[in-house]
């Protein structure tokens, strides 16, 4: 019985790690700056933050497959009309005739239908099979790669503006100042949509709060500069990153030509 | 829940000490969420207003094989007056919308298109109070800064609770969420409680950021109007004369 006793203390005292973290992600949503202690307490903040993330990712990721799945059960099935339309277009005579006077004509005809019905998806929200299964994937990826960008841009500029802090103290902050991710939680309501300008102004007060809390030295001023400069960084550098990346394949298209 | 619609109460009625407390509790923001729920859901209320004719509307296909039965029908009929002159052409008109009620029919989506739409239209109503939540913060974003700029105090968390709630008149915002008759008495009405909402939103924004922000009414007002003038005056303005002088200019070069 003493032992019975015991464990249930011991669990009551040591609640599971995905109970705690999400505790902390709702205490940020509410935008309690409570939330960002424990992290930034922890001996190992990257770490703990990489876990508290994935898990964030994860659930919310399935939730949204989830979500997803209800939206194909409650929408026209895109890709049936996609392939009747198309049938009926490529057996019609005045097609026929067309692609014998111009060849070129059907594999244009052709590109431009797949790419009407790809935008025509995008447009009502019809999500493919893939979409469904790589969700949570996709959605872990972006954000963990949205951490370690800001991440790095925010420890940078903070310390150089006179933050002090434990080394990758920030980057534990940070984690926990995704909390507005909880909001997608939504998503599984087919119709619902959780507005994306929700998601990043709240993620701009939270990530803001994490600057304060991480770095108490900073003025108010300091602490916004340094959220403002972390965001435009990571924007400048995806911009960089796409430009880099036209001109690359440009290059290798014409020496390869 | 009583009390959450006390405090709603007495915030409509600016009432100094709910401001005050919704400043201090570590759930302000809790509340404002709750508060948008609400008002969200009222002020979208219209949007629910079509389900019902949803479910009585009958489906495409539904429609196709209505005419093709029709079609038979009269083709039967006819029949008996003038024999089976019409019998092959009809039987062919009703086999193609027969068939043209199949292909629809596949089209539609796995749950029918009837419970889809309920279903859908719900999550849409379910979306007002997050559409009126982004709205809100990106609007309240600005008076933030301006405010922390002219030196008011107050925590974000108590200055985010305070000022979100200026959404609490929106629940007047209901009534026009309905499809009224244009130039009716109703769409009068939902106009002039939208211009109330408006203002009443207005005064518990400067009450809320005078109590949050630690600054005197005159100085909230001042916050609120130099926000207008420099976000949704000065700015576009700059933003507009710039665009359309370089667009000028790409002109000129063309030409």
């Amino acid at each position: 019985m003493a032992q019975v006793t015991e464990t249930t203390s011991s669990q009551h005292a040591k609640p599971g790690f995905l109970r705690t973290s999400f505790r902390q992600f709702w205490q940020a949503l509410l935008l309690q700056s409570e939330a960002y202690q424990p992290i930034l307490q922890s001996e190992r903040p990257v770490r703990q933050g990489f876990r508290m993330l994935t898990a964030l990712y994860l659930i919310t990721g399935l939730i949204t497959s989830l979500g997803l799945i209800f939206h194909y059960l409650t929408l026209p099935k895109v890709d049936v009309i996609q392939s009747q339309v198309g049938e009926l277009i490529l057996s019609s005579g005045l097609y026929q005739q067309w692609t014998v006077e111009q060849p070129a004509l059907a594999a244009v005809v052709n590109l431009g239908y797949r790419l009407f019905w790809l935008l025509a998806g995008i447009r009502i929200g019809y999500p493919s099979r893939l979409d469904i299964f790589l969700t949570p994937l996709s959605l872990w990826a972006m954000g963990l790669f949205n951490w370690v960008t800001f991440a790095i841009f925010g420890e940078l500029i903070g310390r150089k503006l006179g933050g002090q802090a434990r080394r990758r103290a920030f980057w534990g902050a940070l984690a926990v100042a995704n909390a507005p991710q909880l909001l997608t939680l939504l998503n599984i309501i087919p119709g619902l949509v959780v507005p994306s300008s929700l998601l990043w102004s709240w993620t701009l007060l939270t990530s803001y709060q994490a600057v304060r809390v991480t770095y108490p030295q900073l003025t108010w001023r300091r602490s916004l500069s340094t959220t403002l400069a972390m965001y435009a960084l990571h924007y400048f550098f995806i911009f960089l990153s796409i430009v880099l990346g036209v001109l690359l394949g440009v290059l290798v298209y014409s020496l390869v030509l | 829940m009583t009390d959450f619609f006390r405090t709603y109460g007495r915030l409509l009625m600016l009432d100094g000490d709910s401001f005050e407390g919704l400043r201090q509790s570590q759930d302000g923001v809790l509340f404002a969420f709750k508060l948008f729920v609400m008002v969200g859901l009222i002020a979208g209320i219209g949007t629910l207003s079509g389900t019902r004719e949803l479910l009585q509307t009958p489906t495409v296909a539904e429609r196709a094989y209505q005419v093709a039965e029709e079609i038979s029908t009269w083709s039967s009929e006819l029949e008996g007056f003038i024999g089976s002159v019409v019998a092959v052409p009809a039987q062919s008109v009703t086999q193609w919308f027969t068939e043209l009620g199949t292909t629809l029919e596949s089209f539609e989506p796995p749950l029918g298109v009837q419970t889809s739409r309920v279903i859908r239209s719900i999550g849409e109503w379910l979306t007002t109070p997050l559409t009126l939540l982004a709205a809100w913060i990106t609007a309240i974003l600005p008076v933030l800064l301006v405010a922390k700029l002219m030196g008011a105090g107050g925590s974000l968390r108590a200055l985010v609770a305070v000022l979100l709630v200026s959404a609490a008149p929106q629940v007047l915002n209901g009534l026009g969420s309905f499809p009224l008759p244009e130039a009716s008495g109703w769409s009068a009405a939902a106009g002039a409680l939208e211009f109330v909402a408006i203002f009443w939103g207005l005064a518990i924004l400067v009450k809320g950021l005078s109590v949050a922000g630690e600054v005197d009414q005159r100085k909230a007002v001042t916050i609120v109007v130099v926000t207008a003038l420099v976000f949704y005056v000065l700015i576009p303005s700059i933003v507009l004369t710039v665009g359309g002088l370089k667009l000028w200019g790409l002109i000129q070069l063309l030409g």
